[in-house]
């Protein structure tokens, strides 16, 4: 498997502080993700179907062994990576209606029954002020990745990030609190 | 409703964890509390309460997930 040998790197960068790296980072998990999916989808066959948590694990578990023993660990790739899959639903669901269906991977939801669908310009508000609340308070963010575009149960980003499953749903709340405000005062600009 | 700017954000959020850790019937004593101490940040703090209550009863994220709209 060609993984990005630059990964480790680029990580090491961005966990320095250099902003500048983020982009290729991002890039870089991104084209990584897509590469896995499609690879998975092909072996998995007709009916296609994968689901974001799948992905991710996926993903860390062929990417991690490979980066070496110093890889960064599996809450700061999780975290970089649930971010990255933001941008591919993003991208998806913005796509969805100019694409046929036929030879595109496609990503489906975790197992749980939803009832609604996500409206697409709601999803591209939330994911803006998501963006916000990432330079406001990261792990606030993150949370927000990992359950709302991952899917991920409290307990499993609890275990992940190494907090209580309580704090875990804390800062959902918080999270819900800010977004919930920054785009109800948007649509009434 | 206005936006909180991320430095009124940063200031109310440690008390928005205080707050929220506390079962309902022990908030109203706390921010009675909270209103002698904070004068300057207490009304704030009430409007994000009430923005969780009302989120609360619209399943604002809870309902469904992104992915849901990949079908």
């Amino acid at each position: 498997m060609d993984v990005q040998p630059n990964l480790l790197s680029l990580i090491d960068s961005v966990e320095r502080g250099d902003t500048s790296c983020a982009n290729a980072l991002f890039s870089t998990l991104y084209a990584e993700l897509r590469r896995l999916a499609a690879r998975e989808l092909a072996r998995q066959g007709v009916p296609l179907s994968l689901s974001p948590t799948t992905l991710l694990h996926q993903a860390y578990i062929e990417i991690a062994p490979r980066e070496g023993p110093s890889f960064p660990d599996r809450a700061r790739f999780m975290g970089y990576a649930a971010r990255v899959m933001r941008g591919l639903i993003i991208d998806h669901v913005r796509s969805r209606h100019a694409q046929k269906r036929g030879g595109q991977f496609e990503i489906t939801s975790a197992p749980t029954d939803f009832e609604h669908a996500v409206d697409d310009r709601e999803l591209t508000r939330i994911s803006g002020a998501l963006d916000e609340l990432a330079e406001v308070e990261p792990p606030l963010a993150q949370i927000v990745d990992l359950r709302f575009f991952c899917g991920f149960t409290f307990a499993e980003i609890a275990a992940m990030k190494g907090i209580s499953e309580r704090t875990a749903q804390r800062q959902w709340e918080k999270a819900r609190i800010y977004l919930h405000r920054k785009i109800r005062s948007d649509l009434e600009v | 409703m206005a936006a909180l700017n991320p430095e009124q954000w940063r200031v109310l959020s440690p008390f928005l964890d205080q707050v929220l850790c506390l079962p309902e019937n022990e908030r109203q004593a706390w921010l009675h509390s909270f209103r002698t101490q904070r004068p300057d940040l207490v009304d704030t703090l009430l409007q994000l309460l009430e923005n969780h209550r009302e989120l609360s009863a619209d399943h604002f994220l809870n309902s469904c997930r992104a992915t849901s709209s990949l079908h």
